[in-house]
């Protein structure tokens, strides 16, 4: 529509001024116009609200904007103008801890940030800051954290030590269904070696029982 | 006789007519003997017929005021009537004189009496035929109850009028008497079975009076004699339990179910085998399976197998008998089958394969044997047999160190069944025992791929090193493994044995070939060789490990085969398996002992290459040697270390390490003790090392194998929960391996990241094309 055609150029003008080079790439604002948006804008970039705002535009990766990503993430929101995506974000701010999709979708979205080129697989240090960016920000949906046991201090802790290896897409995306579970269930009496988690997953409830719960089981924690 | 009897009465005079005729009737019953003759039998026979086709009885008598039709009347229930008035009188004086008697005395007396009265009521019959046809008839026709022919008659008034009152008497004296017997005395069985006969005859079908029932046996003879069966041992099971031990009171109980049985054709009749058989085995056997199951495993520790037969027979006898023995056999043949794994590994993890086998086999022979000569071969004992071999097979203390151990073993075993071996050569049809027993064992292994792996491993072994004592023992065991597990799992090896036939006719065409083209130049440098070629996709063998240069003495042989061959098959490439390869060589510079004749080494292509370089020089130092053969240190070092202690080579300085510096000296002063030497040893730790790279390769190949399973799972079913994913998985594989349950879940791990399958709602995967 007009509107929207409007709107586009609007923001067509605002990804120009923050492009580098423009001969080269005209289309990509790089690390340091990234760094400049992400200012004017009000963001902390060290918090999980900067995650939520490269959903937003489906940046390609960390420190990289794309021209079409920028002007249909923001046009279809309806915000053209810096003012109107700050007070977006202010919104999104206060949804986010409790709208469990929105969450959702920033989390899937992270995965793709993390990956570098035609990788598969996240390297695991890098999957363990935006893990903790997700799972322990104010911001969060899905605060992995439960008063006896402290989810994702153990889910590092088992990562680093045991697991040692990248993280691909259905571990990333299981892990949170995981972590969902034991928010509801601390004794995780939802699992059985039968069920379909990742091998990763099977280990690391087995790693829980063992290291952290004395060698078993349940009742441990209906006392 | 006939003067006695009053003349025929008028025909419609009932009173006459009875009177005429109960004489007769009287005279039947009691005084049959004294015998009737046929004017006077015509005449009761005539006074019936006559009194039944009167016009009209006379009037006064009580019976006849309803029985009043027109027409040609048919009369007869006043006599009818009658004669039952006068049987009624007649069995209240048997019954009475019957209070006289008892036991067998009793038993005469019923028997004499019944017998008497049913001739008597045989012979009335006949002479009340008229009535019978007629009166009789017409009444049931009609429908009217409780009127019966005239012989029918006599049961129902026997039944009624004598039997009521006396049965009781009757039955107590028959079970006091089959009680006798039981205990030993011997009884007039006859009395028994007339008094059966009897109780028979009363069991009239209310519906049709022709046919009878077994009603009055069953409920006045089989009923309580049953229940004084069950009395009876009751009493004695328990008794005889409390003074005897089990193994005898089995024997009492095997001996008395036979008599009971054998009781029957005696004198009860068939109809109570079954309940009879089902009253005793209650009684012997159910009411004390307890005691008999407890017994089972000190007759197990003691392999008492008649006992244990026995025990089997009487408890096969009972519904569910048999579970809970199955259930122990099984526990004690596992356990003795992994004490006896127990007793023959305490010298470490180094069994020998024919050991452990023979252990296995021992256990799996004494209780097949005890399967099939106590427990009859029965199907379920099988089962529990193979249960119990399958968990000692394949989970002992041997196995504990790895879990493959049994089928390596096993491998290893039927390798040293197959190989040539001077000490001892099997016979053929020993030889076809022996690898049934290995069928056997292999049957319970669980791990079928790995034997699969060290079996095609070591015939590539004993087909390139000739070592196969026998190529039709060979063909029998391939074709044992192909019935057993199907022609995938044989495919190879049968395919590594073509290619050793194939070969062999390559070589003697390529021998042809020679004779016509070789120039007689050539036929002095060329060396006799025989060639194996081998399919790559088929052999379980590796390329060498280390770098070779050949011998330049054996280069232009084996050259013109190569050109040879690529003639006839273009495009195929040749790669030579050197460390696999060997020779003989002849020593001519040394002689053997007290011959003239030199030595001939049997070495490999490695020690041939060594050896050759000192027809150059007696002395070679070492760095010449490896830059010569180009073999790697790790091969070339052992090698020399043969030499060295067969003292055919000696190092310089003497005692020097093999490094660089030292000197090899050819020993000039060899004394060679035979003809032939061999010297191609296989280098220690080889052998180890083998073992662990085959099962490295195993692991990797379970995982190509899970994986291709569930690809192929998948692509059929597009769409699959998990757990059924996982299930269908374990049902495909589980004939080569038994896969575990998180090893499934790792390739599911893999085949997602590769992005084969996808994970879609509600626990279930999907195929990615």
């Amino acid at each position: 529509s007009a509107v929207s055609s409007g709107a586009k150029a609007h923001l067509t003008k605002l990804f120009d001024g923050y492009r580098e080079d423009v001969t080269n790439s005209p289309d990509t604002v790089g690390p340091e116009g990234s760094m400049k948006y992400f200012e004017n804008l009000g963001v902390d970039v060290e918090g999980m609200e900067v995650l939520a705002v490269l959903e937003i535009i489906q940046a390609p990766t960390m420190g990289e904007m794309s021209r079409e990503g920028f002007v249909d993430g923001w046009s279809s929101l309806g915000c053209d103008t810096i003012d109107k995506q700050k007070s977006y974000i202010k919104t999104l701010k206060q949804n986010l801890p409790s709208n469990k999709d929105a969450f959702t979708k920033v989390y899937k979205y992270t995965f793709m940030l993390g990956k570098t080129g035609n990788q598969k697989a996240v390297p695991l240090d890098v999957a363990v800051t935006y893990w903790e960016l997700l799972f322990t920000s104010k911001l969060s949906a899905v605060k992995w954290t439960s008063p006896k046991s402290p989810w994702f201090q153990w889910w590092a802790e088992f990562l680093n030590s045991q697991w040692k290896k990248s993280v691909n897409k259905d571990m990333w995306n299981e892990t949170l269904k995981f972590a969902q579970l034991t928010l509801q269930d601390e004794a995780m009496s939802f699992w059985n070696e039968e069920s379909s988690w990742p091998s990763v997953i099977d280990d690391f409830v087995e790693w829980v029982k063992r290291e952290k719960r004395g060698g078993e089981t349940a009742d441990v924690m209906e006392e | 006789m006939a003067s006695t009897m009053p003349p025929v009465p008028a025909k419609d005079d009932v009173k006459a007519t009875w009177a005429y005729l109960e004489a007769g009737v009287d005279k039947i019953m009691t005084d049959l003997r004294g015998g009737m003759d046929m004017k006077t039998y015509m005449g009761l026979y005539t006074a019936i017929h006559n009194f039944c086709t009167a016009q009209k009885a006379v009037a006064g008598t009580s019976f006849t005021s309803h029985n009043n039709r027109g027409g040609a009347h048919l009369l007869g229930e006043d006599l009818y009537q009658h004669l039952i008035e006068y049987l009624r009188t007649h069995l209240k004086g048997v019954q009475a004189r019957s209070k006289e008697h008892v036991d067998e005395a009793l038993l005469t007396f019923y028997i004499k009496e019944w017998n008497r009265y049913t001739t008597a009521g045989q012979y009335n019959n006949h002479l009340f035929r008229y009535l019978n046809r007629h009166w009789v008839k017409r009444e049931m026709d009609e429908g009217k109850k409780n009127i019966y022919d005239i012989y029918t008659l006599h049961l129902v008034r026997w039944k009624e009028d004598m039997f009521a009152g006396t049965q009781e008497s009757v039955m107590r004296s028959v079970l006091k008497l089959v009680e006798k017997q039981r205990n030993g005395e011997t009884i007039e069985q006859s009395h028994i079975k007339s008094v059966v006969d009897s109780f028979v005859s009363l069991g009239l079908d209310e519906a049709d009076s022709s046919k009878s029932t077994l009603d009055v046996y069953k409920q006045y003879f089989e009923k309580p004699f049953l229940a004084a069966t069950a009395q009876y041992y009751d009493n004695e099971s328990k008794q005889f339990l409390a003074e005897n031990s089990v193994v005898e009171y089995m024997k009492k109980a095997e001996a008395r179910l036979d008599e009971e049985k054998d009781r029957v054709p005696l004198y009860l009749l068939n109809d109570i085998m079954s309940p009879l058989m089902r009253t005793c085995e209650q009684a012997l056997i159910t009411n004390h399976s307890l005691a008999l199951r407890e017994e089972f495993q000190s007759l197990l520790d003691h392999d008492k197998q008649e006992d244990l037969g026995r025990m089997y027979k009487l408890l096969a006898r009972i519904p569910e008998g048999l579970d809970p023995l199955r259930t122990r056999f099984e526990t004690h043949v596992r356990k003795a089958g992994l004490s006896a794994v127990d007793k023959i590994s305490g010298e470490g993890d180094n069994v020998e394969p024919k050991v452990y086998v023979d252990a296995l086999l021992e256990v799996h022979t004494q209780y097949q044997d005890l399967v099939n000569r106590a427990f009859n071969g029965e199907s379920e004992f099988v089962r529990s047999l193979d249960n119990a071999c399958r968990e000692f097979v394949n989970r002992n203390k041997i196995c504990k160190s790895g879990s493959n151990k049994s089928p390596e073993l096993l491998a290893k075993y039927t390798d040293t069944l197959l190989k040539k071996s001077s000490a001892k050569m099997n016979e053929e049809d020993n030889m076809e025992k022996l690898l049934t027993q290995v069928m056997t064992v292999f049957k319970y292994i669980e791990d079928k791929d790995v034997f699969q792996k060290f079996y095609s491993r070591m015939l590539a072994k004993r087909l390139v090193q000739t070592t196969s004592a026998s190529d039709d023992a060979e063909t029998t065991m391939i074709s044992k493994l192909k019935e057993a597990c199907g022609f995938e799992y044989t495919n190879k090896l049968q395919r590594m044995f073509q290619d050793i036939q194939i070969s062999k006719d390559l070589n003697a065409n390529y021998k042809e070939f020679l004779d016509k083209n070789l120039d007689p130049e050539d036929v002095k440098t060329n060396i006799d060789a025989t060639y194996n070629i081998l399919g790559a996709g088929f052999w379980p063998l590796n390329p060498p490990s280390t770098p070779f240069t050949p011998p330049q003495q054996i280069v232009q042989t084996y050259e013109r085969f190569v050109r040879f061959y690529n003639n006839k098959h273009q495009g195929r490439k040749l790669s030579w398996l050197w460390h696999l390869s060997k020779g003989e060589i002849k020593a001519n510079y040394c002689k053997v002992q007290g011959q003239k004749a030199s030595p001939t080494f049997q070495v490999s292509t490695y020690q041939m290459a060594i050896l050759l370089l000192f027809n150059d020089s007696d002395t070679v130092a070492y760095d010449e040697i490896a830059e010569a053969t180009k073999l790697g240190k790790e091969t070339l070092d052992p090698y020399l270390g043969v030499f060295m202690k067969a003292k055919i080579l000696t190092a310089e300085p003497e005692g020097a390490k093999p490094e660089s510096g030292t000197s090899y000296k050819l020993n000039m002063n060899f004394k060679a003790k035979k003809i032939k030497m061999n010297l191609n040893i296989s280098i220690k730790g080889e052998q180890k090392q083998e073992a662990e790279d085959t099962h490295k390769t195993i692991e990797e190949d379970r995982k190509l194998l899970m994986q291709s399973a569930i690809v192929r799972i998948m692509k059929s079913r597009k769409k699959m929960k998990h757990q059924q994913l996982v299930s269908e998985t374990i049902q495909q594989i589980k004939n080569r391996f038994m896969p575990r349950v998180p090893d499934i879940k790792k390739c599911i791990d893999i085949l997602l990241e590769k992005e084969y399958l996808e994970r879609l709602e509600g626990d279930e995967l999907g195929y990615l094309a």
